[in-house]
């Protein structure tokens, strides 16, 4: 068992396949001890992500890392490498529940995710975030994730007609 | 043509599907709309009630979509359905998409979700990757962070691969005019000849003629199957340049086609609608332009 203490001090204990979902967690354990501190992660969040590496943990059992990561050596001829999107329909249905959030708690979770080195779970977020994006005018995302306007009238107007090829037949 | 394969081929067109994507949903509209229009009539009974059933289920999903797009294309739809649909189909209709349109008002209103952080920018850039080419025109226009990070290179680069195909990293004649108007402020030492992905791009949607008005769908020459553009991102590409199909080949398929090809008058082979892919329309271009030249010549 593994010991994970969050930022405001709660202590969880996890079987070691459920934490070496983190490549961070596995590397430290690998020459550390059993107790690992995360400072940055608040026990809300840590929760979340327990309970997602639970998930995967029990699903992939062991199978996956050592063909995936061969796969993923392969495929990373280009610049940027992706991870391969999950394939069991039972498990994708649980993620997809599982992401069912606020922006903002997509967000703290991305943000330990990534921290943890999860691939999967940050690619999992970031394309629910992509999601929400999709299909909609740049007022409309504006007013999804709360963000304000910074372009000045003049500067939107150049980028809206520098881009106008995108929107013509809308 | 049997009403089997006029089934088949509305089956084909995946509309039901693609109205529940949220992102689809416009373009999905459009087309019914155009379907309803141009070819309800000619239908067979059977199929025509699957189109009003669609119809129906698109004025249900309106509540769902919630983007200014969804709203303007339930109401080509209304119309066409008005012009289109006998009496009575007609009356429910419109009595469907008046409460779908109360619906989508109440739910825009409770709809605000609180909170909001700034996102670093290798973040932004690993969220685009998952966008399809509108989508990520339309969050480079949010803010300036927002710009950055969606007029990212790297994104262009794997998009235009992925549509356009380039085997090479710095790929044919074509792309490299775009190479030198960039060249000027910054002195680097070595002559790397860099591409600006998104220039080429936007130049492509500019001057290409069939990709002028950037498609809702595409056809794939070489599996002849209809793909929707917005499936189509950095991370997923289409399965012919996935299983390293030397040549990938996607052409526009714009709505009238599709009702042209929901009728039986074309095919989706590389063959029938092949004046439409821009190599073609260059050499038509060309063609126009041959003319004098090789009369001068003689």
């Amino acid at each position: 068992m593994i010991k994970l203490v969050s930022g405001d001090g709660a202590e969880f204990e996890v079987e070691e396949e459920v934490a070496f979902q983190s490549k961070i967690i596995k590397d430290i354990v690998a020459d550390a001890d059993d107790v690992i501190p995360l400072p940055t992660v608040s026990s809300k969040v840590l929760i979340q992500v327990i309970e997602y590496c639970r998930k995967h943990a029990a699903v992939n059992s062991f199978p996956l890392s050592p063909s995936s990561s061969a796969a993923a050596a392969a495929s990373s001829s280009s610049s940027i490498s992706y991870s391969k999107p999950v394939s069991d329909p039972a498990l994708r249905a649980w993620d997809n529940e599982f992401v069912k959030l606020n922006n903002s708690s997509l967000f703290d979770i991305v943000i330990a995710a990534n921290y943890l080195d999860i691939e999967e779970l940050v690619d999992l977020v970031l394309e629910t975030v992509a999601d929400r994006i999709k299909g909609k005018q740049a007022q409309e995302i504006r007013r999804q994730f709360n963000i304000e306007n910074d372009f000045t009238p003049e500067e939107e107007e150049a980028l809206r007609r520098e881009n106008s090829w995108a929107f013509q037949n809308n | 043509m049997g009403g089997a394969t006029v089934g088949k081929r509305y089956e084909e067109l995946g509309l039901a599907e693609a109205l529940s994507r949220r992102h689809d949903y416009s373009a999905a509209c459009h087309e019914l709309a155009l379907i309803l229009r141009l070819a309800y009539a000619h239908l067979p009974k059977n199929l025509q009630s699957v189109v009003f059933q669609d119809t129906l289920s698109a004025f249900r999903l309106l509540p769902e979509v919630q983007t200014g797009y969804g709203i303007s294309s339930a109401n080509v739809l209304l119309q066409a359905a008005e012009a289109a649909l006998p009496k009575q189909k007609k009356a429910i209709a419109v009595s469907e998409f008046k409460h779908a349109a109360v619906a989508y008002k109440r739910r825009s209103k409770s709809q605000q979700d609180e909170g909001s952080i700034n996102l670093p920018h290798d973040v932004l850039v690993h969220i685009f990757s998952f966008l399809d080419v509108r989508s990520l025109v339309s969050a480079s226009l949010v803010c300036w962070p927002w710009n950055a990070a969606a007029t990212d290179n790297g994104l262009w680069h794997m998009l235009y691969g992925n549509l356009f195909h380039c085997d090479n990293m710095v790929s044919g004649e074509e792309d490299n005019k775009l190479v030198h108007e960039n060249e000027d402020g910054l002195t680097g030492t070595n002559p790397v000849i860099s591409v600006y992905w998104l220039k080429a791009f936007r130049r492509r949607c500019q001057d290409g003629l069939s990709w002028k008005l950037l498609p809702a769908r595409v056809i794939c020459g070489p599996c002849q199957s209809m793909i929707w553009l917005s499936s189509i991102s950095c991370r997923s590409e289409h399965k012919c340049l996935k299983d390293g199909n030397q040549k990938l080949n996607l052409r526009p398929m714009l709505p009238n086609k599709v009702v042209d090809y929901l009728l039986g008058n074309i095919e989706l082979e590389a063959s029938s609608d092949s004046d439409d892919s821009d190599p073609e329309d260059l050499s038509q271009l060309r063609k126009l332009w041959a003319y004098p030249r090789f009369a001068g010549s003689n």
